[in-house]
């Protein structure tokens, strides 16, 4: 849900069947954004997405953000609560980018001990979203062994975000349709759609363009492997009307079928 | 490389960039140059939060020199909370480092995070006028609602704000110790003390007089009533003190910005 967005939510006329909001928008807050956020959930159903939890982070996770996102949780009662496997800083700096985990024995023990930590703190499963990455330390498996040994052991979901693995597949010179067969696709419990672009570098996942049919083609493969799962499309910049979004929503609901969830 | 080691390398060239750093960051962890990405990403994400946070610093000094303290503020104070919109809250010292003969440009950004932080300041009913009549007013002590910031200003910049907001001429600055561009009714005499707080959802400000200073710092200290009047009284008549003091808390009542009498 995006700021020009909000009255459609708020009315409830929003042709979605949940809506998704970036946590730390509303950890400790009140006025206007609270009051915005709890009108829209009295229409729909909430997905809580974080940006900050860092659990790979060597530091551990940071115990007064674990208690604004409780209070969050007990006040907004969401359907499901995610974050990433990235890392944002250490040593006290953040530098609120989503950092690419060393794909390391000592870096999944550091971010399974994290995940321990949060759910427990949260008393609650969360989801945990493959990042975009555009370099890779060196590391002794890949990611999907990663996300499998993590999801294993932590008990954890994952929320599969198709383009990111589109995104970092390319990147790293690796087939995305590997990429793809590789990860756990019984733990996942989201999925996220988005658009990204092309930069000096390689793909950079920008959220401010369509989704790509690349991407588009292997949603439409995790879809038929995994059944109905709640997806979304990100979309950052260059935003359209919601009519847009929610029209290239329908291109989700035809690939899942009609009892697919849908925001 | 253990992680904690990896980690801070990479932060340490995140916060201090300089191409023979990221190309012996890149050899000794084997990344290739889209490490550059990360780099972009972390200054591009600052700069943002800061024009957020800081929409009217950045309309008054236009985009490039807006940037330009932006790059200062992100060189010298790299972030560490856990929420970005807490990011900057020594941009205005940054401002006042780079312009020390403008102060308007710093006490816009002051008033710029008070207004941002009084917007999102958690809830709190204001207290009810009626439950005055059971207040035991030589212990009672004033609470002031959450979002209620004080800001002090050395210039007109609350006009300037306010104008900015509004899209509408901007005055011109005014530094001295009475700025004309304010209504009459204000206090015009600088420093100032800006009172910002939120009423319903709008962040609303005024300046503060004399007595409206010395109440708000006493009480936020936790002083009682009782006490704060006896101050007033060292100016004055005790009545007097009492007229004065009772004015400044019904005016406050009036205006939600009392949260309750402890």
């Amino acid at each position: 849900m995006r700021r020009p967005h909000y009255a459609s939510f708020v009315a409830g006329e929003a042709p979605v069947d949940f809506f998704e909001v970036i946590s730390e928008n509303f950890m400790g807050v009140g006025g206007r954004p609270i009051d915005t956020l709890m009108r829209a959930r009295a229409h729909y159903p909430l997905a809580l997405h974080g940006v900050s939890l860092s659990v790979g982070s060597a530091d551990g996770p940071d115990k007064q953000y674990l208690t604004l996102l409780k209070d969050l949780i007990d006040r907004v009662e969401p359907a499901i609560v995610s974050d990433h496997l990235c890392w944002t800083g250490v040593g006290g700096f953040n530098s609120h980018d989503l950092l690419p985990v060393p794909l390391t024995d000592e870096a999944l023990d550091t971010v399974c001990r994290a995940i321990d930590i949060a759910q427990e703190h949260l008393g609650r499963r969360m989801l945990f979203e493959n990042p975009s990455t555009y370099i890779a330390f060196p590391g002794t498996m890949p990611e999907w062994e990663f996300l499998h040994a993590m999801a294993r052991r932590t008990g954890c979901g994952l929320l599969l975000d198709v383009n990111n693995v589109f995104v970092s597949a390319t990147n790293h010179g690796l087939d995305p349709q590997a990429w793809l067969d590789g990860l756990p696709l019984d733990a996942v419990g989201q999925i996220h759609l988005a658009g990204h672009s092309t930069g000096e570098h390689g793909l950079i996942d920008t959220h401010d363009a369509p989704v790509d049919p690349a991407v588009w083609a292997l949603y439409a493969q995790t879809i038929a492997r995994t059944g109905p799962v709640a997806t979304m499309i990100e979309r950052d910049g260059n935003l359209p009307d919601l009519d847009v979004l929610t029209a290239e929503l329908d291109g989700a609901r035809i690939l899942a079928g009609a009892s697919e969830l849908a925001a | 490389m253990p992680l904690n080691d990896l980690q801070q390398q990479f932060c340490a060239w995140l916060r201090e960039p300089d191409e023979d750093r990221a190309r012996v960051l890149a050899e000794a962890l084997n990344v290739g140059p889209a490490l550059v990405v990360y780099q972009n990403n972390y200054r591009v994400s600052l700069v943002e939060a800061l024009r957020e946070t800081h929409a009217r610093v950045a309309a008054w000094l236009g985009e490039a020199a807006f940037d330009a303290a932006a790059a200062h503020q992100i060189d010298a104070h790299p972030p560490s909370s856990w929420t970005i919109d807490a990011y900057g809250t020594q941009f205005p010292e940054v401002l006042r480092s780079l312009w020390p003969d403008d102060a308007e440009i710093a006490d816009l950004a002051m008033i710029d995070r008070a207004v941002g932080d009084a917007f999102v300041a958690r809830d709190a009913v204001p207290i009810d006028p009626a439950a005055l009549a059971t207040v035991d007013w030589d212990r009672a002590v004033i609470r002031m609602v959450p979002s209620l910031r004080l800001v002090t200003i050395t210039s007109n910049a609350d006009a300037l704000w306010l104008a900015l907001a509004s899209g509408e001429p901007a005055p011109a600055c005014e530094t001295g110790a009475e700025p004309a561009t304010l209504p009459a009714t204000l206090p015009a005499t600088l420093p100032a003390t800006l009172m910002v707080w939120r009423q319903g959802f709008e962040p609303v400000m005024r300046r503060a007089d004399a007595t409206e200073q010395l109440m708000l710092r006493r009480s936020i200290a936790g002083a009682g009533f009782a006490q704060i009047c006896d101050e007033i009284a060292a100016e004055c008549d005790a009545q007097a003190a009492i007229t004065r003091a009772g004015t400044v808390l019904g005016r406050w009542l009036g205006e939600g910005l009392v949260a309750g009498l402890d």
